[in-house]
């Protein structure tokens, strides 16, 4: 049996020992072995270390709880052969992490009850059987499926294709267009809950919006307001009984590097790629963000509850700022980096830069490329994960209030204090820079 | 952009399917099949797939065995069955009849005569 092998086996028995042995149990960590091993070997290819691709192939599996759960469950009721009746004996568990009984569970991520009634706070869903379905995207009543937000138009070939964004999709019934000189006012796009998208037009000192309707009624188009600071575009009548149908497309002159942009979205999504702006701020409620490729002096995102992913980024200055989504980074230089999130997980990869980026109860997983300035990292009930750069040297101050501190580090590196719980030193011999990371009751891996 | 959960959530079974017709498949694999084949766009996590094959299996759309590696860890296989096989041409069915409808509800245009 190989090193691995036997590490992820060890760490199987941790997961599985909640739980009363049976034979399916048996057969799923096995099952679960040779799943591992592969997906280790495909982190191997991108990780550095073996402890940390050991992790992140754990990572993938998600919550597999449930599985185990389920799976112990099944023995007993296979024994008096009523495969679809919950075991007798009841299941109470009252924890911080919240309160169990039976299937019945209410924890920071919601209520449910086996899989038929679920209401997901943090992902802002409700279910009730297979009857009713709820979220941000649409509502499911029996076999009726209303989207509350159409944008089926915009796939994932929506950021190869440019002309898209000219050309009208095929359910519109009405195209509005308006163009304002370019200034150095700041412009605010406020929509209620449309598909705004950002892009780059062919103009030089023009910004374009482009509205489209599935129904034609001039009270829909926007509005467009002026006074001595800022230029307001806000979104036009929006009937309450029925659905309109509604794509934006705003577009900027290429390198727009003065422009100071808001948007404003409450139940929309935004998507924006291909841009250089001086400030791009975005005020999002319930929709989510997805970008590619954005320049800008200075950022400032908050979300409430929808999801960040974007990817090649380039800020001086960015204050990223998510309720209950989690945020999702690639490819990014910022060297003033501030990025929190309260309940959803923070994914940030290829980053070059310092700052300060903290989670309260969901996952904070790091992977640098290079250290322009300190780090300063924090969670709170989760776990904190670090790939520092690999040649760079560096300082380190980790501490947890009660969990486990590690550096998979071995050579060149100097401890000032190294105890379970807070390790503080330097790596190298020449370390400009800090990370310092605490946490308060998860565990802090660097690597 | 992500596909919501909710809106593919019915597919899962159908999803499976597809790829175990095409071939018998492990976990990890079938993941990464369906990474593939709705290019990075989405993402089942493991724990929901094993559950799914739990599913399946019971319900005999699938059927399991384990590999015969002779180093490393033995892998389980899945395996569709006729019963599966037959699932999925009707699930087939009912998605070809299903998507133009759903389609010309979601993005259909009443004609002049629409009065809002």
């Amino acid at each position: 049996m190989t090193s691995i092998e036997m590490e992820i086996r060890t760490r199987l028995d941790v997961i599985f020992s909640k739980y009363t042995p049976n034979t399916q149990l048996t057969e799923f960590k096995e099952e679960l072995v040779a799943d591992l091993m592969e997906a280790y070997q495909d982190f191997a290819k991108q990780d550095k270390s073996h402890d940390e691709a050991l992790d992140d192939a754990f990572a993938q599996l998600g919550d597999i709880d449930m599985v185990l759960r389920d799976l112990s469950q099944t023995t007993k009721t296979d024994d008096t052969n009523h495969d679809d009746e919950p075991k007798k004996a009841p299941f109470i568990d009252i924890s911080d992490d919240g309160f169990h009984v039976g299937n019945l569970h209410i924890d920071g991520r919601g209520v449910r009850l086996g899989d038929d009634i679920v209401i997901d706070g943090k992902n802002d869903k409700v279910q009730f059987g297979d009857w009713l379905h709820v979220d941000h995207d649409g509502a499911r009543v029996g076999k009726k499926y209303y989207k509350f937000d159409d944008d089926s138009n915009m796939n994932q070939a929506h950021f190869d294709e440019d002309e898209k964004h000219t050309s009208a999709p095929t359910w519109a019934a009405a195209h509005h267009n308006a163009q304002i000189p370019i200034s150095d006012k700041q412009f605010v796009f406020d929509y209620r809950d449309a598909v705004v998208n950002f892009y780059t037009n062919d103009k030089t000192d023009l910004i374009t919006v482009d509205e489209y309707f599935n129904r034609d009624n001039a009270r829909y188009f926007a509005n467009i307001e002026e006074n001595n600071e800022r230029i307001l575009v806000s979104q036009g009548d929006h009937p309450l009984l029925f659905h309109v149908r509604t794509l934006i497309n705003i577009g900027f002159p290429k390198s727009f590097d003065t422009g100071y942009i808001t948007s404003i979205n409450h139940s929309g999504r935004v998507v924006a790629q291909n841009l250089t702006l001086g400030t791009f701020n975005l005020v999002i409620h319930s929709g989510s963000f997805t970008g590619q490729q954005i320049k800008a002096t200075n950022a400032a995102w908050e979300l409430h509850s929808g999801a960040v992913k974007v990817d090649r980024l380039n800020f001086e200055k960015a204050e990223i700022f998510g309720k209950s989504g989690s945020i999702k980074i690639k490819n990014a230089t910022i060297p003033h980096a501030k990025i929190s999130a309260t309940s959803g997980s923070i994914q940030v990869d290829n980053f070059i830069g310092g700052g300060q980026f903290s989670a309260n109860s969901g996952p904070l997983r790091l992977r640098i490329t290079e250290l322009t300035d300190d780090l300063k990292l924090h969670a709170h009930s989760s776990s904190l994960r670090v790939t520092a750069p690999e040649t760079q040297h560096f300082n380190f101050d980790l501490s947890s209030s009660n969990g486990i501190v590690s550096i998979e580090r071995h050579d060149n590196i100097h401890f000032d204090k190294n105890i379970t719980n807070y390790k503080r030193g330097f790596y190298g011999t020449n370390p400009q820079f800090t990370i310092d990371a605490n946490v308060n009751s998860g565990t802090i891996k660097v690597y | 952009m992500a596909i919501s959960k909710d809106l593919i959530r019915g597919h899962t079974d159908t999803i499976i399917l597809n790829i175990l017709s095409q071939g018998d498949s492990y976990g990890y694999q079938v993941s990464k099949s369906i990474r593939l084949l709705s290019q990075q766009q989405y993402e089942l996590n493991e724990a929901t797939l094993y559950t799914a094959f739990r599913r399946l299996e019971k319900g005999g759309a699938i059927a399991s065995y384990w590999g015969d590696e002779t180093q490393g860890a033995r892998r389980k296989y899945y395996t569709i069955t006729t019963s599966g096989q037959q699932h999925l041409t009707t699930a087939l069915q009912e998605w070809g009849f299903a998507k133009d409808v759903i389609s010309n509800l979601i993005t259909g245009n009443l004609n002049e005569g629409a009065s809002l």
